[in-house]
C-alpha cells in the first residue's frame, strides 16, 4: 500500500501509458449510504496478456531486469485490507479496467490524497493523452475531460503546463464543491 | 552484528531453517514499519525489517529494497507459500511473540540503528 490512494491511481495510469494507451478514464465514486469508495481506472491499451492472478503477483513484472512488480499487488493489498475487492476485466474503452471497491469509513483506508496535483502532473507530462476524469459523491458529480480543456486553447498555446494548470483548478474546484471525504 | 547471533540473543524463531545463513552475514541497520511503501522508500539496504504484515508483498518489497532479513512481531507467522517464496529468494524470516516496539528496542540496545542513526 502507498500512503495515498492518488498514488495508486498514478501508478495505474503510468502502467496504462507504458502499455500504449491513448485514452484513460479515472472514475471515483463515493457512496456514503453504502459506505463504499470505488476507484476505476480504464484504458484503451492492449489489456492483460496474463491471467488476473499472475498480474497481481508481486513477483510478476513486464519490465525487463526487474524481479518484482509491486504496483498492482500493493494496490490489491491496500484494497483487501480495507474490506474491499480489486477486480480486473476488459474495459469498454477496449483495454484494461482496474476497479477497486473499499469501505469508505474503514480505519486503515489511505486518504485519497492530492488528486488534483497527481492528475495535473500526468497531464503536464503527457499533454496528448485523453484523460477523462469523473468524481461522484452520492448524486452529485464533477467531470473533467482533458481533450475538451485542450480544445479551449489555440495550438501554439497548447503546452502541457497550461493545460495542467486548468485541469488542476477544475479538479480542485470539483473536490471542494462535492465535499469529497479525505 | 552477525544475523545468527542476533536471532539467538532475541530468542527469535527461525521460519526459514532451509536457508544457510553465511557466518559473515552482519547487520547494523534496522527498520520498523507496516506501511510497505515506507519500507520501499526508507528501509536501509542490508537492514533487519520488523513488521506485523505477513502478506506475500512483504517478501517482494523486502527483496526490492535489499532488506537482509525480516522479523515478524507479535507472534505473526506468514502462510507456508510466503515462507517458501522467502526460502527460494534466500531471505531469512524470523518470528517473535514480542511487539514491534520491544523488538526494535532490543535491536537498538544491540547497536543497530535506523536509516538516519
Amino acid at each position: 500500500m502507498l500512503r495515498e490512494l492518488s498514488l495508486h491511481i498514478l501508478d495505474l495510469i503510468e502502467n496504462a501509458i507504458r502499455a500504449g494507451a491513448s485514452i484513460i478514464s479515472v472514475t471515483i465514486t463515493e457512496d456514503r449510504a453504502k459506505d463504499v469508495l470505488e476507484i476505476a481506472v480504464e484504458d484503451n491499451g492492449p489489456g492483460l496478456s496474463v491471467p488476473v492472478k499472475v498480474a497481481t503477483d508481486p513477483f510478476y513484472t513486464t519490465k525487463s531486469g526487474k524481479s518484482t512488480g509491486l504496483g498492482l499487488s500493493l494496490f490489491r493489498f491496500q484494497v483487501e485490507q480495507t474490506g474491499g475487492e480489486l477486480t480486473l476485466h476488459r474495459s469498454e474503452l477496449g483495454g484494461l479496467a482496474v476497479k477497486a471497491a473499499m469501505q469508505l469509513s474503514h480505519i486503515d483506508r489511505s486518504p485519497l490524497g492530492d488528486l488534483a496535483s497527481t492528475l495535473a502532473s500526468v497531464v503536464c507530462t503527457n499533454p496528448d493523452l485523453d484523460l477523462q476524469y469523473r468524481i461522484r459523491v452520492d448524486a452529485s458529480e464533477c467531470e473533467v475531460d482533458v481533450s475538451k480543456v485542450r480544445d479551449e486553447f489555440s495550438p501554439d498555446e497548447r503546452c502541457g503546463l497550461t493545460i495542467a494548470k486548468h485541469v488542476y483548478k477544475q479538479i480542485k474546484e470539483g473536490l471542494s464543491a462535492l465535499k469529497v471525504t479525505e | 552484528m552477525k544475523l545468527n547471533d542476533l536471532a539467538e540473543k532475541l530468542s527469535l524463531r527461525n521460519l526459514t531453517l532451509e536457508i544457510q545463513i553465511k557466518e559473515s552475514t552482519c547487520v547494523s541497520k534496522g527498520h520498523a514499519s507496516d506501511l510497505l511503501s515506507d519500507v520501499l522508500a526508507n528501509a536501509p539496504g542490508g537492514s533487519v525489517l520488523v513488521t506485523i504484515q505477513v502478506h506475500m508483498n512483504v517478501i517482494a518489497v523486502a527483496i526490492h529494497a535489499g532488506v537482509a532479513s525480516v522479523i515478524f512481531a507479535s507472534g505473526m507467522v506468514p502462510d507456508q507459500a510466503v515462507i517458501e517464496k522467502a526460502i527460494s529468494e534466500g531471505l531469512p524470516l524470523y518470528t517473535s511473540k514480542e511487539s514491534t516496539f520491544d523488538i526494535a528496542g532490543q535491536l537498538y540496545e544491540l547497536g543497530l540503528r535506523g536509516g538516519h542513526g
